[in-house]
């Protein structure tokens, strides 16, 4: 069984060893960027089964990010972390338009975000 | 009700009355004291004279004659045993006469048994024998008989058997009427019946003769004058018309006093023809006076007592109307302004009655004023106190909007920058904890680590919660639905902790423009509370009805039969991390974000509490769309 890749962009560095360690820890191949902008490099060079994408970012915010990630990759599943400030999760019809499959708000649940991310890597195998 | 003009013509002017009323008592008093005064000086002054001065004078010149009679019988009695006193009268021997019957002074008669030739001791007596024969009196009593000019009172008495009459007397001289006078301690004149003058008393220091004016009146009625036998003194007075009291005069010149004159019969017969007139000083007439005073007295106070009676009644006449004025003043006063007084009486009166009448009019009518416009400010208190209460409420949240907009700034900067040490925090501890194996020691910390990680994680979301505001998507909701949740949500809820929870819900109620998952955590942050607050057995309720607001809308009210908001408290349980649960039990912001979320609707919350026996939360939501949410739309 190929390992599924992870793509995370996140500006908090913690943050970024906190999603390495974890999901390394659970088999799965993690790379990780700094802000939307390195994301969007990365997934033009290569190809990730999930984005887990931080809402809040220098230079390319993660809604910013993910504009131009459902326009380039439609395919692309992303979960996106907001911490409720960047983008306003309350507006569900904001992030439908978007594609978003999947979101969780900051601080999340580990094992929620575990599900999550299997879930849509899962789906995003089944597709390819 | 021009009654000034109309009633004043023929209604009597209050001076008139009382001047005629106080000239008719002056009348009446003057002439009842007039007559008063006239008879207690006539009246009281005759009965002074004639009761008491007059009957003891009687008294007095009855002794006198008693004793001048006793005196001459005693003489005669002697003078009837002598011999020879027939004898010499038969022979007309007067000087033997004269040498029996005695001293030069007494006067005496010898009248022989035939009765044709007597002998007297005074010469023109004795001139006249036959005339004087005529005259002598029958009796043995005291009787006064004239020879000539002159006046002698005698006695007669038989001698020798029958042969002769024996006439003892004297001569009613000046020494006989002063010793009268001295009897009688008053001057004295004697008159006869035809009022000449006689003699006079006391008149041995005056060189003239004496002269006594009678005036008419008494000389008239001694001269006519009947007496009548009843009563010797009052016989005397008789003639005076039951008064026997002449005018004061001057008498005589003699002292220049003023005296009364009264009379008397000359000797005990009625029919004397001598009078004894006796002049009475004015100075006895103190008794009379005196008397008199008491009657004046006497009849002043009765006159008084009539004038105070009939006074009295005028004066109740014309104080009646003003009495009734007075008495309509009261009921005024007591506050029955509908009572009036009839317009009679004197003008003045009628005038002032007529005034007051129109004065009480006013009255009625302002007072119909005051009413009105008290009901009036009423009313305006009413709204003013309502727009007040308005006011406040509008004030308070306001306030309670700027408190939420700096705390939610603050809030929202601040669970941002919580936000991702707290996920990196719990994340390792979690994955961590995922990894490692079940016996490693480190699981024991790191479980705490996750417990507290958890609660921050669990604060912060509810900070984002708070400070995100009226972010969520709005649309027609019914609350039936999201309150039947609610109610299932709590009732495990209400089981451990053995509260009864109700849940009903109205039929067809409006529609609500809202967000149902917002709606539903501020029913539930209520509800949640209210068991909370509740101790085992008691009773927490969930109803959402109709408003009876004019603008309509839902009321959801959730009751409770805890323990009640502290007076201190209820105004800071909308403020964030304001709480009385146990430190770690509750964040302090559940109420601040269900004021938030039902403020951010366009409700309002209410709240009824009382310490010890529950509150009542009352949310309110406005129905249907709002207008701001279709403009925006």
């Amino acid at each position: 069984m190929t390992r599924r890749r992870l793509l995370v962009a996140d500006d908090e560095a913690d943050m970024r060893s906190l999603l390495e360690f974890h999901f390394g820890n659970l088999g799965y191949e993690v790379e990780s960027v700094a802000d939307g902008a390195a994301a969007l490099e990365a997934l033009n060079s290569s190809q990730y089964d999930v984005l887990i994408l931080d809402g809040l970012m220098p230079r390319l915010s993660g809604l910013a990010t993910l504009a131009v990630v459902r326009r380039t990759w439609p395919t692309q599943r992303v979960v996106m972390l907001t911490s409720g400030i960047d983008v306003d999760l309350g507006d569900g019809a904001q992030l439908d338009t978007l594609g978003l499959r999947g979101w969780l708000r900051k601080p999340f649940d580990i094992d929620e975000l575990t599900a999550l991310v299997a879930t849509q890597s899962e789906a995003a195998h089944a597709s390819r | 009700m021009e009654p000034k003009a109309s009633q004043g013509k023929h209604l009597w002017s209050i001076r008139r009355r009382w001047l005629t009323s106080i000239l008719v008592l002056v009348l009446v008093g003057g002439i009842m004291e007039s007559a008063l005064s006239r008879w207690v000086t006539r009246y009281g002054a005759t009965v002074a004279v004639t009761h008491w001065y007059t009957t003891a004078q009687h008294h007095l010149i009855r002794g006198f004659y008693g004793r001048l009679d006793g005196h001459l019988q005693a003489r005669l009695d002697v003078l009837t045993r002598i011999q020879g006193v027939a004898d010499a009268v038969g022979a007309g021997d007067v000087a033997v006469l004269e040498r029996l019957l005695g001293p030069t002074r007494t006067f005496w008669i010898a009248v022989d048994a035939s009765g044709t030739r007597a002998v007297a001791s005074d010469a023109p007596c004795r001139t006249d024998a036959s005339g004087l024969l005529a005259r002598l009196p029958l009796n043995d009593g005291l009787t006064p008989i004239a020879c000539g000019d002159r006046w002698f009172v005698v006695k007669m008495a038989w001698a020798n058997r029958g042969r002769a009459r024996l006439l003892l007397g004297e001569r009613v001289d000046s020494d006989f009427v002063t010793d009268l006078s001295a009897v009688l301690g008053t001057e004295v004149d004697v008159f006869d019946r035809e009022g000449r003058h006689v003699q006079s008393s006391g008149q041995s220091t005056s060189s003239e003769p004496l002269t006594v004016a009678l005036d008419a009146e008494l000389s008239a009625a001694i001269a006519s004058g009947k007496p009548q036998p009843a009563a010797p003194f009052r016989l005397s007075m008789a003639p005076y018309a039951g008064f026997g009291i002449s005018e004061p005069r001057t008498s005589r010149g003699l002292t220049d006093i003023d005296v009364f004159a009264s009379w008397f019969p000359f000797g005990g017969d009625d029919d004397s023809p001598l009078v004894v007139v006796m002049w009475v000083p004015v100075d006895f007439m103190m008794i009379g006076a005196q008397y008199s005073t008491l009657a004046m007295v006497g009849g002043t106070a009765i006159i008084c007592l009539i004038l105070a009676v009939l006074g009295w009644r005028l004066a109740r006449r014309l104080a009646r109307p003003l009495a009734e004025l007075a008495s309509a003043a009261g009921r005024v006063a007591e506050g029955d302004l509908r009572h009036r007084v009839a317009a009679t009486g004197d003008a003045e009166t009628a005038q002032l009655a007529d005034a007051f009448n129109q004065m009480v009019s006013a009255l009625e009518r302002e007072q119909a004023r005051v009413v009105e416009r008290t009901a009036q400010l009423d009313g305006a208190n009413r709204e003013l106190s309502e727009a007040l209460e308005q006011v406040q409420t509008a004030q308070g949240r306001l306030l309670q909007a700027g408190k939420m907009a700096a705390v939610g700034t603050l809030v929202a900067g601040l669970s941002h920058e919580l936000n991702n040490p707290v996920a990196i925090i719990s994340g390792y501890t979690q994955s961590l904890l995922r990894s490692l194996p079940d016996d490693a020691v480190e699981r024991g910390p790191l479980q705490a680590i996750e417990r507290q990680s958890a609660r921050c994680a669990k604060l912060v979301r509810s900070l984002l919660d708070f400070s995100r505001g009226r972010s969520s998507s709005r649309e027609p909701t019914s609350l039936g639905g999201a309150i039947e949740r609610i109610g299932e949500l709590a009732t495990a809820h209400a089981r451990r902790r053995d509260v009864a929870l109700e849940v009903a819900v109205e039929a067809d109620l409006p529609a609500i423009w809202g967000c149902s998952q917002e709606l539903e955590s501020a029913f539930l942050n209520l509800v949640t509370n209210a068991l909370d607050a509740t101790s085992p057995g008691g009773r927490v309720s969930l109803r959402a009805s109709r408003s009876s607001r004019a603008e309509g809308g839902v009321d959801v009210a959730v009751s409770d039969t805890g323990t009640g908001i502290a007076p201190e408290a209820l105004p800071h349980i909308f403020d964030p991390f304001f709480t009385t649960k146990a430190p770690g039990s509750g964040t302090g912001l559940g109420l601040a974000l269900t004021h938030q979320i039902v403020t951010s609707h366009g409700g309002s919350i209410d709240v009824e509490t009382q310490v010890g026996a529950g509150s009542t939360f009352t949310l309110w939501l406005p129905a249907g769309t709002p207008a701001g949410a279709r403009e925006a739309a």
